[in-house]
């Protein structure tokens, strides 16, 4: 029954939000009153209405079946609905309201108020919530509001307009809190079993369990966990045209900074036991280093290029791009350095920019052989090489996805903007996720394969990291400091 | 009155907790913070723009007595406005230069390079620098004709070697614009070995996009940076 509920719950709150129902409470329509909405919801109806009869003929036969069912369509309600990239919002109404202090001690740290910010902030990145505008809980006083379902105002919370309500209470002890977490489905005014447990929270801890949390909600409701809290590298803009290597985690905080010698540092990748990879441009040529255990070794000893490392943990090879004479081609070599072997044997044009598949059998790879710069295909071995974008001239910087159906590139249109398109490695269907909005470069998958993290010019001539659905849907900036290039999600 | 009374209060309460910095205090910091972020106005421009923003919330925030919000937007305008002092050093020369007149496209450019393990480079006066049309590799015959005196030079100087250093303008995607500048370096080589100076005096060098001789936007800007540097090793 337990593994029902998830789906039930889904199929009631996209039932929620479509408009004109019956059961639509005094809710904000505005936005529902879009046609395109209108359409989504439809879609959305119908998605939880064979998700509602998968679940139910799945009952009679038995627990593994049913996990099946969640797994092959609860990853992503989402990915049933057919909607325009940036089109209209299909997401469940939240209300995070802050968390409720017991006792009297004082916080003196802002822990419930840290909590209840990077939850809130999380829900909203995540394409999957929308929290509900925290003024409106005023129709509540969520304050006097207990935390057992007796004492919670379920109607009023109906009237905010959320379908799910969360509720994190704490004792303070010093500098320190005890925290619980309550889940509950406004619309049956019952607890969502998430079966978070009680969490000792720190300074040092809270974000970590703020997003913990999250990624709990986001796989109980979708049947894989959220990636909120990981880390992102990318390099930024230092002094005399140096370049930084640092990272911080999905909503930009937690900067950390590489302890590198001042150089051109640029391309980072995550290396083994997420050590790090990348390039440095000298006089003497540009070469492959790892940054392991606070110690910098040199990778390759190319005279003119080696560049763009990508590392695949399953079969422990970096590949990346070489030119040891005139034109570049793709190489691949151990973690280490050792066993260097080329790839590709490509005469008169470019090979660069490899990327692995997820099983790591296969490396998408960027080609001018053609004339103009193309995404590639081929077999780890140097076998079955194929081209893969045929349509565009300038067609970069592949990025697989971990699920393996698409690759994310860079593409320049007929006006010489850049945007970030996919394609499926199956079918050749082309999908443009950005327009309009700067030159948008360099895409990144998250290791969930529902969001893509890329630069973006659209606030200013310095690149700024953003973050969008798989679709294109939900751009949010991460960070607001320019200068940041090349992010890599850490997978 | 009561305002007084309520910052008293906080500071009463937060007095026996290092770690917890009153608002006012912060807001002190943010400020002077600001007042030393140097020329960061002029050449840190959106950065100093988000921290001034910054500063004014949690001036706000303190006035409506809303103390949390003061004390994180005060820290997060002090570290804008470092970030931008950060950025504006790292962009003085660009910035003076764009403030100085436009560069001819003919000008020496008096560039130090301070790379790790290398020394010093400097852009010598003999060459020429070689510049490149839009998304292209080949020579130009303005180009050939540049690299006709850099020729010259070589050969009239047999002790000298030299880097091809090989950029491209900011457009494009990191890693193939590497591959651009590689090709524009080499085309260079290659020409310049076909009018007689042995290849092994010449090792090209690929920058990409990394290192413009002009951070503008326009289109003289870009052709700017579209080169092939020669510097003697």
């Amino acid at each position: 029954m337990m593994k029902k509920i998830p789906f039930l719950m889904i199929g009631l709150l996209l039932l929620g939000s479509l408009p004109g129902m019956a059961s639509a409470a005094p809710k904000d329509n505005d936005k529902a009153a879009d046609k395109a909405a209108d359409k989504a919801a439809l879609a959305a109806l119908s998605a939880s209405e064979k998700a509602i009869k998968a679940t139910d003929g799945a009952a009679d036969t038995g627990q593994t079946a049913i996990n099946d069912q969640a797994v092959s369509l609860g990853v992503d309600p989402l990915s049933l609905i057919t909607v325009t990239p940036g089109g209209p919002p299909v997401r469940i109404p939240i209300a995070v309201p802050d968390s409720l202090k017991i006792g009297d001690n004082i916080d003196e740290e802002g822990l419930g108020r840290t909590l209840a910010d990077v939850i809130r902030n999380d829900l909203n990145m995540s394409g999957l919530f929308e929290v509900m505008p925290v003024e409106t809980y005023a129709l509540v006083d969520p304050a006097k509001e207990g935390i057992s379902p007796s004492t919670i105002q379920f109607d009023s919370w109906y009237n905010v307009g959320a379908s799910v309500l969360i509720k994190a209470h704490y004792t303070i002890t010093g500098h320190d809190a005890d925290f619980g977490f309550g889940v509950f489905n406004i619309d049956s005014a019952t607890p969502v079993p998430l079966n978070f447990g009680d969490r000792k929270v720190t300074p040092a801890n809270v974000r970590a369990v703020a997003h913990e949390f999250v990624n709990k909600l986001i796989g109980f409701y979708t049947g894989t966990d959220g990636v909120f809290g990981t880390r992102i590298l990318y390099a930024a803009q230092g002094k005399n045209n140096f370049r930084k290597i640092k990272s911080f985690e999905t909503d930009g905080y937690g900067v950390a900074t590489y302890d590198l010698p001042e150089a051109i540092n640029v391309m980072p990748e995550w290396g083994p036991g997420g050590s790090l990879l990348f390039t440095q441009l000298t006089p003497k040529g540009d070469n492959i280093f790892l940054y392991a255990d606070k110690t910098l070794t040199k990778l390759t000893d190319f005279e003119g290029w080696a560049s763009g490392a990508d590392y695949c943990s399953k079969n422990g090879k970096i590949a990346f791009t070489g030119a040891r004479e005139e034109n570049s081609n793709i190489f691949i070599m151990n973690a280490d350095g050792s066993d260097l072997v080329q790839l590709t044997d490509m005469p008169d044009s470019i090979q660069t920019s490899p990327s692995w598949s997820p099983d790591c059998s296969r490396l998408a790879f960027v080609s001018s052989y053609s004339g103009k710069p193309q995404i590639y295909m081929i077999n780890a071995d140097g076998s079955g090489m194929r081209r893969l974008t045929w349509v565009g001239n300038y067609n970069t910087t592949p990025d697989w996805s971990p699920k393996g159906d698409l690759i994310a590139f860079t593409a320049r249109d007929e006006r010489n903007v850049f945007d970030i398109f996919t394609i499926n490695v199956n079918t050749g269907e082309v999908t443009r996720l950005t327009q309009d909005q700067g030159h948008n470069r360099e895409p990144s998958w998250a290791p969930d394969g529902r969001y893509i993290v890329f630069e973006s010019t659209r606030d200013g001539k310095q690149p700024r990291l953003y973050l969008m659905n798989q679709d294109g849907r939900w751009q949010t900036r991460l960070s607001p400091i320019p200068g940041l290039r090349t992010p890599t999600w850490h997978q | 009155m009561k305002k007084v009374i309520f910052t008293l209060g906080i500071l009463l309460l937060t007095a026996g907790c290092a770690s917890k910095q009153p608002a006012a205090d912060l807001l002190q910091d943010a400020t002077d913070a600001m007042n030393s972020a140097g020329n960061a106005k002029e050449c840190a421009a959106e950065t100093y723009a988000l921290a001034q923003n910054a500063l004014k919330e949690a001036q706000e925030a303190q006035a409506a007595g809303d103390t949390e919000t003061a004390r994180s937007k005060a820290r997060l305008a002090q570290s804008l406005a470092k970030q931008a002092k950060e950025e504006a050093e790292m962009n003085a020369e660009d910035c003076e230069r764009r403030k100085n007149a436009v560069a001819a496209v003919d000008q020496k450019l008096n560039v130090v390079d301070e790379l790790s393990g290398a020394g010093e480079l400097t852009l010598d006066d003999s060459f020429k620098v070689i510049y490149f049309d839009f998304d292209e590799s080949f020579l130009s015959s303005q180009a050939v004709r540049d690299l006709q005196e850099n020729v010259t030079v070589l050969k009239n100087k047999p002790e000298i070697n030299v880097i091809l250093a090989a950029h491209t303008d900011e457009r494009g995607t990191t890693e193939y614009n590497l591959a651009l500048s590689q090709k524009r370096g080499d085309a260079v080589k290659e020409h310049a070995s076909s009018m007689g100076i042995d290849k092994s005096r010449m090792s090209v060098v690929p920058y990409g996009k990394e290192k413009p001789a002009s951070s503008g936007t326009r289109e003289q800007d870009y052709a700017l940076n579209r080169r092939v540097e020669f510097i003697p090793r």
